[in-house]
């Protein structure tokens, strides 16, 4: 009879519960990257809704914030509550455990690839028909050329602009540093801005037609032929680049305040999946997958990369190139 | 004119001629020669319809505009000029935003009726920069045995730091120019991090006497009365406090010492114990491990009810202490600042007094203020183990001292009285016919000295017994600046010689006082 009464309570019990309806939980995460990803999240965060809706039926919103990745570090340092940050380069992620511990020590081998869900590289941007030439680095330092390029001490992207150059030059210098120094301080003399992020750096180059040459992310340069057309603009490929690697990490510290650590966690893993990574591609960015980034290899030129590792990291390359009174606050002063 | 209506004239004249007589030939002739004009004229026109066709033609009679030309391609050097004006804009654009971005990190200084802030951008961050200068003159009558000197004095000279950092973490560093041994009345740092508890560290006003409690450019007359110079001026310690709002209300946090905005307030303190009417020289330490206790509770129980009745407040603080051989301050008169009672002047064979063990002080206080009406009032038991020496052997008397006073003021230009400052609606202006705010004011006061005193004090030297009355009349001219006008008479018993023995008392003070204080 007692043991009846208890199978009795288990059905009944389970019966409520198929039948109960569970109200779902809202969530809300925020997403602070760098400037030119907002094509990227804004197909990308729709997707992932739906995933976690399917996974958990539970609604997530996500709100983006887009800025040079210099000044998001900053913003998120000073208060900005980001769940997770999906900045330009590792440095500038890196920052939040150094200065505020938002972020474990290790967060960089929390994710596949060093938490880089994608990569891409350093490309040129020329007028159609490509009326000055420009076909490599050295032919953006001769005289008469006007560059576009973004302000290395807010944005990511310019960062990794430099950096590009610098190897080139010293690649083609028998890595002289003297060299390279003259080679990208002729580059800014022929700066015509320098936006604070790329996508206000495209934005001159293509609305506002201001000078010759844009040195930008390859995506982006993909994103500007296919928004404004191929038939304004000609992308250029440099013999050799740099291999960007924009980092993601969780803000673990505001997550956990939030209660969002579990769906931010995720909303990074699902880039690796292979459902983002086909975004990234269709995106322009290059994919980590094997199998996503050979099926998209065929839109990007060969070229030869390096990576920031030949400069000793990020903290080196920081503080010798980008920090106060570094290499290019002496550059730009003599560029001026 | 056409052709056709040519022939039509034509015939019409022909017909109106084959009717005519000979006698109507001259008419003919005339009427003839009429044609003959009329056909010249007609000819002229033809020409002039003719020349007019042609324009038509030509398309310089029509109402359509004519089409213009093409714009031609702009020069290079035109294209060059757009693109560098472009670029030039693009340069400013990017500059401004360089700018709005530095501009809003920019701390905000600020100047104005709340005197001189600088505020971090994000308002965590903020200094004060304040100031007081006070001359006051004192005039006394009657002053037979010239035992007191007319004189201007410079009673503050201050200027000093106030704020808070992170938010929550205020300070107060405070020094007085003016001030002949003790050069820094307050410096202190209070972390309110919520307004039911604060931790207040440094040096500062002991919550002990209310009038004590008042700014020192506050209050309603130019000096403190009795009850306020049995408590220490300021000590050096520590001290929890805080403050509860009327069930419903939230509480204000109010950083230091001061708070009379709550519904409740309390504060509880360990110091040094600086003695009566003592303030520690900076370079002064503790000469002694025991400590004083002070603590002080006090509400506002009528807040956010009847308005008549929300400045009633009403408390009780109390201390205890040990001391050991602590040096005793003489007392002086409120206004005149005269000794009455000096520690120093004692009987034949006697050592001068020190407070010397057990120091308890217990202060019911309360106040009101109604609109423009205010009244004050405060009791003060004092009671102190006091030591001294004749020849050679231990003294030891206990000494339980009273004081008390009673002051009421009234604003009669419209202000609102309060135990802070009064702002004045209107400045002084006289050109515009606006005379700031005016205050008058009334206050009794006494202290009783306990008769254990002269056991080692003589008598004939140190009153046993003050009252003071005061009148006042302050006249705010602006929020920073003010002047204050005193009479004070003050009437003692003993202190004045012996006389059969008899003790005399010391003929009663009359002073004429005024301030004129500045403070931001």
């Amino acid at each position: 009879m007692k043991h009846n009464f208890l199978k009795l309570i288990v059905a009944a019990s389970l019966s409520i519960l198929a039948t109960s309806n569970i109200q779902a939980a809202e969530v809300k995460l925020l997403n602070v990257s760098y400037d030119p990803t907002r094509e990227l999240y804004q197909e990308y965060n729709p997707v992932f809704a739906k995933y976690w809706k399917e996974k958990t039926g539970d609604d997530v919103t996500i709100n983006q914030s887009h800025a040079g990745s210099g000044k998001q570090a900053r913003s998120v340092l000073e208060g900005l509550e980001a769940d997770v940050v999906t900045l330009a380069l590792a440095y500038d992620v890196d920052q939040l455990y150094q200065k505020r511990k938002l972020i474990p020590e290790d967060w960089q081998s929390l994710l596949p690839n060093n938490s880089s869900p994608y990569t891409s590289t350093i490309v040129f941007l020329v007028r159609k028909g490509n009326p000055k030439g420009i076909k490599d680095w050295n032919d953006i330092v001769k005289s008469g050329i006007s560059i576009v390029t973004p302000n290395p001490k807010t944005s990511g992207g310019a960062r990794w602009n430099f950096l590009a150059a610098w190897g080139y030059a010293l690649k083609h210098n028998n890595n002289e540093e003297a060299a390279a120094k003259t080679f990208v301080t002729q580059l800014y003399k022929n700066a015509a801005v320098l936006d604070t992020g790329a996508r206000g750096a495209t934005t001159s180059f293509v609305e506002r037609e201001i000078g010759d040459v844009l040195i930008t992310w390859e995506n982006e340069a993909y994103m500007v032929l296919k928004e404004f057309g191929a038939d304004k603009f000609e992308l250029v490929t440099p013999s050799l680049s740099i291999l960007t690697e924009p980092p993601v990490a969780v803000v673990e510290d505001v997550a956990r305040k939030h209660g969002t650590t579990d769906v931010a966690t995720e909303y990074l893993k699902h880039l690796y999946s292979k459902e983002g990574q086909e975004l990234i591609g269709k995106n322009y960015y290059r994919p980590t997958d094997p199998e996503v980034a050979a099926k998209y290899a065929k839109q990007f030129q060969p070229l030869q990369l390096f990576k920031i590792d030949e400069f000793g990291g990020w903290n080196v390359a920081q503080n010798k190139f980008f920090a106060d009174d570094g290499l290019f606050d002496q550059i730009y002063g003599a560029g001026k | 004119m056409k052709p056709l209506q040519r022939t039509a004239l034509a015939s019409v004249i022909n017909l109106i001629l084959l009717g005519m007589s000979s006698a109507q030939a001259a008419d003919t002739q005339a009427l003839e020669k009429r044609i003959r004009e009329l056909e010249t004229r007609l000819a002229k026109m033809d020409q002039l319809e003719r020349r007019l066709e042609k324009l038509d033609q030509a398309g310089l009679l029509s109402s359509k505009p004519l089409a213009l030309a093409a714009p031609a391609a702009p020069s290079p050097e035109v294209e060059k000029l757009n693109r560098k004006v472009n670029t030039l804009e693009r340069k400013l654009e990017v500059q401004d935003e360089v700018n709005t971005g530095a501009f809003q990190k920019l701390p905000v200084f600020d100047v104005g009726e709340n005197g001189f802030r600088i505020t971090s951008s994000d308002k965590k961050h903020q200094v004060r920069i304040r100031g007081a200068i006070q001359a006051d003159g004192r005039f006394f009558s009657e002053d037979v045995t010239q035992r007191s000197t007319d004189s201007f004095d410079l009673k503050q000279a201050r200027i000093w730091l106030e704020g808070y950092v992170f938010k929550n973490i205020y300070y107060k560093l405070m020094p007085d120019f003016a001030a002949s041994g003790n050069i820094l009345p307050d410096a202190y740092i209070d972390y309110a991090y919520d307004p039911a508890v604060s931790l207040l560290v440094g040096k500062f006003k002991p919550s002990l006497s209310l009038e004590r409690l008042q700014g020192d450019s506050d209050g309603t007359f130019l000096e403190r009365a009795f009850p306020t110079y049995l408590a220490s001026n300021r000590d050096v310690g520590i001290q929890v406090h805080g403050a509860f709002g009327r069930p419903g209300y939230s509480a204000e946090s109010v950083p230091g010492p001061i708070d009379a905005k709550n519904f409740l307030t309390y504060q509880l303190a360990v110091e040094n114990g600086a003695g009566d009417d003592g303030s520690p020289n900076n370079n002064a330490g503790a000469t002694y491990d025991s400590k004083e206790f002070v603590g002080r509770v006090f509400s506002h129980p009528f807040q956010h009810t009847t308005p008549w009745l929300e400045g009633f407040g009403l408390g009780i603080a109390g201390s205890y202490g040990d001391s050991n051989t602590q040096a005793l301050k003489n007392q002086a008169t409120p206004i005149g600042r005269t000794t009455y009672l000096d520690y120093t002047k004692t009987n034949s064979g006697y050592a001068a007094p020190t407070a010397d063990g057990d120091r308890n002080r217990l202060y019911p206080q309360a106040y009101w203020y109604a609109g423009p009406f205010g009244l004050m009032g405060e009791y003060v038991t004092s009671n102190q183990q006091l030591s001294s020496t004749k020849s050679g052997k231990a003294v030891s008397i206990k000494q339980d001292n009273t004081a008390w006073q009673v002051l009421a003021s009234y604003v009669l230009t419209g202000e609102d009285n309060s135990f802070g400052a009064v702002k004045p609606i209107q400045n002084f202006d006289p050109f515009k016919g606006t005379w700031g705010a005016w205050q008058l004011a009334a206050r009794w006061s006494e202290l009783n000295v306990d008769s254990n005193t002269f056991k080692v004090v003589d008598p004939s030297k140190s009153a046993n017994h003050a009252t003071a009355w005061t009148l006042g009349v302050n006249w705010y001219l602006n929020s920073y600046a003010l002047i204050r006008t005193d009479y004070e008479q003050v009437s003692f018993k003993g202190g004045a010689g012996l006389d059969a023995n008899h003790v005399n008392n010391r003929p009663s003070e009359h002073v004429f006082a005024t301030r004129f204080q500045l403070s931001f």
